[in-house]
């Protein structure tokens, strides 16, 4: 369970969440959607403590996350970064290991994790001695959705992970987070209407730091509480309409 | 060249200690400069004005700056120290700029993966950083194999006392050997720290990283062995400075040393008043000054008009009481200051030179200009030349021959006078001051070995004339033979 009350966080002058105030049930996965600047990242870094609120309470599973120390923290909350962030320097099977390994687990427990997920990622098991730059963009954003699930979180973040992969990739790495669904309580940020629709149980609208509306994918559709939201919904399905009218 | 290893082994000793020192030092200042960029700005900058000084005055500095805390100020400790010091900017810089160009998204994932500071430090930034801060270490080698050539002069033997030595008595292969030498053993550990740094890439392998760094310990190591085989008996230590006649003499006391049964060692090319205060403080035995020196330069004395048995006593008495040093004899010659000119164009004596000398230049030592008794002869002969021009010892004798200058200020013992026809002037008011050359033993010596002092003295006081002193250095100077060869034919 992740819990945001009331939550604020400043960037200079401006405030990059204001007043914030977010639940996410144990099991559900939230999506987070807006346009750039509205607000998605800065969210997802004060869950982990890569960020610190100026205001207001986050929770995860009931517990303070100030009360825990952030590195100590990060180890149980999985984190799949925008642009993925794999270690240029460690092997892809050290890389998807390397909370494991934080966390002390033994060599041959972590070397059997990660082979699970390799096999779990639909990803070839030799993969695990390559370099990240040998691998292909979504390869690369399998290995990063493996390194997440990796320690087993309690909780699992995901920062715009496939908006730098071609649809069809996309469409497969899709799949394989909505094949888990259940499994995890997380959130996943994007700025791609249609992604959270698909994987949210719900979806929560954010505009210019303020939430608009959280609501199940066919309420937003129908009934947009906002003019941002309608304007996001109304883009949405512009688009949409114009690939149907070449079909 | 047998002295070749021991140097060799000296200046991979001094060099490799420094580095190591620069790297344990430098390193955690990188990584502090670039935690805290506040304070890493002030690192930075103290270490590039540290660059700026001039590595010898670097290294002459430190000799005075050690002496005044009492530390040993002669020898390993203060070329060490400059090397060190020397060595840091590459290294922290290349750590700063390493770890600032660590990109910031692979950053961000190792602490959102749950590593802590210091794990994020040694699993991730320092890996990635370590190219350029190898980079950084591999420059700071090569200064410091190269800079060390120039801690001759404050004591510490290495290969640059083949460079400074050759260079004085014209020894163009020792010269070249020194630097060779030196050159060699930069590019080797230059080689052997990119190897290590190539093997610590992804995809190298322990072993390829490790064997090179084990190969540079090797080569520290090896360098230590000629420390603990010569640590019986404490030898002798004969200072010398930096011309052929001092390194002759060097030669001969330690020849004499040798037969009265006694190891001896010449610490060769020391500035001039390092060898001083090398003295004093008992970090050399033994070395020959000249009492002209003594008085105008140590002892602040006025020069003008004294004789030669009142500076040769006044500084024996000044030195016993003021240092504790003891003067054990005059070696029977003077070397002083003289004036030359080209013999077809001399001018007999100074009163002469002073009407032409605004139409002439004149050279001298680093030394001479800056010395009370040039003072003295500009004062009492009204000399003032069109130009004044400093220049290193070894060269002014071509410079004066070739025509770059007119007139110098050269050594009267000096075999080169004689071998290119040059003319003394003579100083008919008596303005230059006697420059007996003295043997002088550090404070508590002669008590200490009462035998070996005297065996010394027995050969040596007053057994060398002006005669016998100007034909040992001609054999250097003009006819090619090392001090040790030179010294040998005396007698």
């Amino acid at each position: 369970m992740i819990e945001l009350e009331a939550v604020t966080k400043r960037r200079g002058e401006r405030e990059a969440v204001s007043d914030l105030s977010l639940r996410v049930a144990e099991g559900e996965l939230l999506a987070l959607v807006g346009g750039s600047g509205s607000g998605k990242t800065t969210t997802l870094e004060l869950v982990n403590r890569l960020l610190e609120t100026d205001a207001g309470v986050v929770r995860v599973g009931g517990q303070d996350v100030r009360e825990r120390g952030p590195a100590e923290l990060r180890r149980t909350i999985g984190y799949v970064f925008q642009g993925v962030g794999l270690f240029p320097h460690l092997r892809v099977g050290r890389n998807i290991g390397i909370t494991c390994e934080l966390l002390g687990w033994d060599a041959e427990r972590i070397r059997d994790r990660v082979h699970a997920l390799l096999e779990a990622m639909e990803l070839e098991p030799a993969l695990a001695d390559a370099f990240p730059s040998a691998l292909s963009g979504g390869q690369r954003q399998r290995v990063g959705v493996a390194r997440a699930l990796a320690a087993e979180p309690e909780v699992l973040l995901f920062d715009e992970p496939f908006g730098a992969v071609d649809p069809p990739t996309r469409d497969r790495l899709q799949a394989l987070v909505e094949a888990r669904k259940g499994t995890f309580t997380g959130i996943f940020v994007t700025h791609d209407l249609s992604e959270a629709l698909r994987l949210g149980d719900r979806v929560a609208v954010l505009h210019e730091g303020e939430l608009q509306q959280v609501a199940t994918p066919a309420e937003i559709l129908a009934a947009p509480a906002t003019d941002a939201v309608r304007a996001f919904v109304a883009v949405g399905r512009a688009a949409a309409g114009r690939y149907r009218e070449t079909e | 060249m047998n002295e070749l290893p021991t140097l060799l082994a000296a200046h991979a000793r001094l060099a490799l200690a420094a580095l190591g020192a620069a790297v344990a030092l430098g390193l955690p200042l990188g990584i502090l400069a670039h935690r805290r960029p506040g304070l890493g700005r002030w690192v930075v900058g103290v270490a590039s004005v540290i660059q700026t000084i001039p590595a010898l005055a670097l290294l002459a500095i430190m000799v005075p700056l050690l002496a005044a805390v009492a530390m040993p100020s002669i020898g390993a400790l203060p070329a060490f120290l400059a090397l060190v010091l020397y060595g840091l900017l590459p290294i922290v810089q290349n750590t700063l700029a390493g770890l600032e160009g660590v990109d910031a998204r692979v950053v961000r994932a190792a602490r959102g993966v749950g590593m802590s500071d210091r794990q994020r430090l040694r699993m991730v930034e320092l890996p990635l950083a370590l190219p350029v801060v190898m980079a950084g270490v591999r420059t700071a080698t090569v200064w410091t194999v190269g800079m060390a050539t120039l801690s001759t002069p404050v004591g510490a033997p290495s290969l640059g006392n083949l460079i400074f030595s050759g260079l004085q008595t014209r020894n163009h292969r020792s010269v070249l050997i020194g630097c060779v030498a030196a050159a060699a053993l930069a590019l080797v550990l230059d080689g052997l720290l990119r190897l290590a740094e190539s093997g610590a890439r992804p995809g190298g392998s322990r072993a390829r990283t490790l064997a090179p760094l084990a190969l540079v310990a090797t080569i520290g190591v090896a360098a230590l062995a000629p420390l603990a085989s010569g640590a019986g008996g404490s030898p002798l230590r004969i200072g010398a400075k930096t011309f052929t006649e001092q390194y002759v003499l060097a030669a001969l006391i330690e020849a004499s040393a040798r037969e009265a049964g006694a190891e001896a060692e010449v610490v060769s090319s020391l500035g001039s008043t390092v060898a001083f205060d090398a003295l004093a403080d008992g970090a050399i035995d033994l070395y020959v000054d000249y009492s002209g020196t003594l008085w105008a330069t140590v002892m602040d004395r006025d020069t003008d008009g004294v004789t030669r048995d009142e500076v040769l006593d006044g500084t024996q008495e000044w030195l016993r009481e003021e240092k504790g040093i003891e003067l054990l004899c005059a070696l029977g010659f003077e070397n002083s200051y003289a004036l030359v000119m080209r013999g077809d164009e001399s001018l007999e004596s100074i009163d002469a030179l002073a009407a032409r000398a605004p139409e002439l230049t004149v050279g001298g030592d680093y030394e001479l200009f800056e010395r009370p008794e040039w003072e003295a002869l500009e004062a009492r002969y009204g000399l003032r030349f069109a130009e004044e021009r400093a220049m290193d010892p070894s060269l002014m004798y071509e410079a004066l021959a070739r025509g770059d200058v007119d007139v110098i200020g050269a050594y009267s013992t000096d075999g080169r006078i004689a071998a290119h026809g040059f003319a003394v002037l003579t100083d008919p008011r008596q303005v230059i001051p006697p420059y007996d050359a003295v043997l002088l033993a550090r404070p508590g010596l002669s008590a200490e070995r009462p035998v070996l002092v005297r065996t010394i003295e027995e050969r040596l006081c007053g057994a060398i004339d002006a005669e016998a002193m100007r034909e040992l250095n001609r054999l250097v100077d003009a006819e090619g033979q090392s001090p040790v060869d030179a010294a040998a034919s005396f007698r």
